[in-house]
């Protein structure tokens, strides 16, 4: 057994090298740094604590091929959110199509593509969360960067709609692969809501997104993240989401993994100044051969933080669902409060799930719970249920609707609980 | 309304029921006590068709139906109602969606059109009146963190929305004080002058429930038989001398 992978993406990063060494874009720099760290890096082996449940080598492995095609709205709209009023923001296979875009007009909102004229301020922000350097994948993502959304919300400015961010993966014939990338800058007591919505529309050959956000939330901002993978069975994913809070701001980022073959989302989130709030949701609905894996890191640096974790997973047929929760108190963090839940229904018995919490305290005036349950669908509850006639295919949508609602009412965007309850509602409906 | 022959039921291998003959008048009120772990509330569950239970033998027929042969929401729908003996727990689902979503099943299953919300919500207040319960109830979660009576008036809250044909209540009387037991009388009696053809099973230990709802059959049950039947009297007899006095009696 090998413990490195050979990966038709390291010949596609070394020769961009070449390209980005002449380049006077302004990333170009930074995508450089990048396809040299890609260089000195490898894929993921299951050897490594960190990669013992997802084995990444079909992706490394693939070839894919960068795809321009255009897509219209018509082939986007079974994809639309009921109900949501937001700004819609469309990239196609990672480049920016304005033609399926809206513009937000408000003043002291700046929403650019990364591939057209971005400030200053943005520019400079790029990178510093997730540096290449820090895995393979973000590496990638960085050196093969051709566009993605920057977003800043200046201070005291409240974006006046979500912003609806639509990353489609529009598959032809052969696979695609994408590498979105997503930098939210908040400026002091700004305020937004943005939604990340992967899905994808055409063929079904194999395909890969690699998406990268950084979020940086000055003092007092405000920011509701949604992640939605909604993309098809032939689509993997594997994100990395890297927060930074300043002193009493309040991040929550919110993830429905309801698509996908392969799904492995990273989310770090650092509180570094006091009085600052973290929430992290996660709901997962697998069915089929689906694999999704939510690794979490919050690191508690200063004193007086909350952070709440729950991730929920539904899991039907033959999925798997991993869950990793660590929770970094460093020695200053006194009075820290860290919630952490993770709990799976498993409505097959050929369903796994695999759950770990993994807390490394160094304060010593902490509260910090952490708890994980796996189970299935109570049986009384149903014959209750079942005996006041309702039948045994709506008990099942009740129960695992009241399972999924724990995390759920924690979603601010009713649009988006909606949607989640749907997909509940489709899943237990094709069995 | 409902004819029991010879039924035998069993769980794990083990062979509970071991033969019941019972019939059922449209109208009639019977009342089934017997010592604990002799079969009252397997019979219960078996006739509300719960599948943990294997019928071994005997049939059950209800309304002119085959009972055994019906998926327990469709025995429901047929207008059977369990008052369970331990009412279930059920977070994160609201009691009145759940109601809702009970009786409009049984409606649609009878072909008859779906309550709206209004409706609904009249009808709910309506009840819950003649059952005494605070409607503050009807909005928290199935029954959790209910405390045992609430419990109980819960179930005789839904069988009042309901309206079923034929009501089975297991020891829907225990560990209920003087005045919950009587919201629970009061409930049944209420049911019944609405619809003198409607029938009751009370399952109990107790002869003074049989003091508020007045039966006209009492029947012992003890080692998964029928071991007696009598009118009313055979409760009073029966809070006298304990059950060991039928016991010895049958020769059982
Ligand atoms: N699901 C089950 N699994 C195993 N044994 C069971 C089960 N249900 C009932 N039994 C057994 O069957 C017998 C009859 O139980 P049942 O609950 O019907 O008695 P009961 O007459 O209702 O008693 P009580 O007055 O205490 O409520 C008991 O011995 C009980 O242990
Ligand atoms: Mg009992």
């Amino acid at each position: 057994m090998t413990t490195t992978i050979d990966s038709p993406f390291h010949a596609r990063v070394a020769g961009l090298a070449e390209q980005l060494r002449g380049s006077d874009d302004w990333r170009a720099a930074l995508r450089l740094r990048a396809a040299e760290a890609f260089e000195k890096t490898a894929f993921p082996t299951t050897k490594l604590e960190d990669w013992k449940y997802t084995n990444v080598s079909s992706i490394a492995k693939a070839t894919f091929e960068a795809d321009d095609r255009a897509i219209d709205d018509e082939a986007l709209e079974p994809t639309a959110i009921p109900d949501l009023d937001a700004h819609r923001i469309v990239f196609v296979n990672g480049t920016y199509a304005p033609e399926l875009s809206t513009s937000v007009g408000q003043a002291g909102i700046t929403v650019a593509s990364l591939a057209g004229a971005v400030e200053a301020d943005l520019q400079s922000n790029l990178g510093t969360q997730a540096p290449p350097e820090q895995t393979p994948f973000v590496a990638l993502n960085t050196a093969l960067m051709n566009d993605g959304v920057a977003v800043h919300v200046a201070k005291d400015t409240k974006l006046d709609k979500p912003l609806h961010v639509v990353f489609v993966s529009a598959v032809g014939s052969t696979g695609v692969d994408s590498h979105p990338r997503a930098l939210y800058v908040l400026d002091a007591g700004a305020n937004a809501t943005v939604i990340e919505d992967y899905v994808s529309v055409g063929g079904t050959a194999p395909s890969f997104t690699n998406p990268v956000s950084e979020a940086i939330l000055a003092d007092n901002a405000f920011l509701d993240h949604y992640r939605l993978l909604r993309e098809g069975a032939n689509v993997s994913h594997v994100s990395y989401l890297q927060g930074h809070l300043a002193r009493g701001s309040n991040f929550t980022t919110n993830v429905l993994c309801a698509g996908g073959a392969l799904v492995r989302n990273n989310v770090e989130v650092v509180l570094d100044d006091e009085s600052c709030e973290c929430t992290l949701n996660g709901l997962t609905i697998g069915h089929g051969t689906q694999h999704v894996d939510n690794q979490t890191r919050i690191v508690h640096a200063k004193p007086h933080c909350e952070s709440y974790e729950r991730y929920r997973a539904i899991l039907d047929d033959e999925s798997e669902g991993v869950f990793n929760g660590k929770i970094y108190v460093a020695k200053d963090a006194q009075k820290t409060d860290a919630e952490q839940a993770n709990d799976a229904l498993l409505l097959s018995r050929k369903a796994t799930m695999n759950s770990k919490p993994e807390l490394e305290i160094y304060a010593d005036d902490v509260k910090c719970t952490h708890g994980a349950t796996v189970g299935d669908l109570d049986e009384s509850s149903r014959f209750y249920m079942r005996a006041r006639g309702i039948d045994r295919q709506e008990a099942d949508v009740m129960l695992t609707m009241a399972f999924a609602g724990e995390v759920l009412e924690h979603f601010a965007c009713e649009p988006i609980r909606e949607l989640a309850a749907a997909a509940i509602r489709t899943r237990l409906s094709d069995r | 309304m409902l004819e029991i022959k010879n039924l035998q039921a069993s769980v794990e291998g083990a062979e509970i029921l071991r033969g019941i003959d019972l019939t059922v008048n449209p109208g009639e009120i019977h009342a089934i006590m017997g010592p604990n772990g002799s079969g009252k509330s397997t019979l219960a569950q078996v006739l509300a068709g719960h599948e943990a239970y294997d019928v071994t033998g005997g049939t059950a027929t209800f309304r002119g139906e085959d009972l055994l042969d019906m998926e327990a929401e469709a025995r429901a729908h047929a207008g059977l109602f369990l008052a369970f003996q331990y009412p279930v727990e059920i977070a994160g689902v609201a009691n009145s969606y759940f109601l809702k979503a009970a009786l409009n099943s049984t409606r649609k299953a009878r072909g008859e059109k779906e309550i709206d919300a209004v409706e609904f919500l009249k009808l709910v207040k309506e009840k819950a009146k003649l059952v005494n319960i605070d409607e503050k109830m009807i909005n928290r979660s199935v029954n959790a963190g209910f405390s045992g009576g609430e419990k109980k008036r819960n179930e005789i809250f839904q069988m009042a929305v309901l309206e079923p044909k034929l009501a089975i209540l297991d020891e829907t009387d225990s560990g209920l004080d003087i005045d919950a037991l009587q919201v629970v009388a009061n409930g049944v009696n209420k049911l019944k002058a609405e619809d003198p053809e409607r029938s009751f099973i009370v399952v109990t230990h107790y002869q003074r429930l049989l003091n508020y709802i007045v039966p006209d059959y009492v029947h012992v049950l003890s080692g998964g038989r029928i071991v007696k039947s009598g009118g009313k009297e055979l409760a009073l007899e029966l809070e006298d001398k304990g059950y060991s006095w039928i016991e010895e009696t049958v020769g059982a």
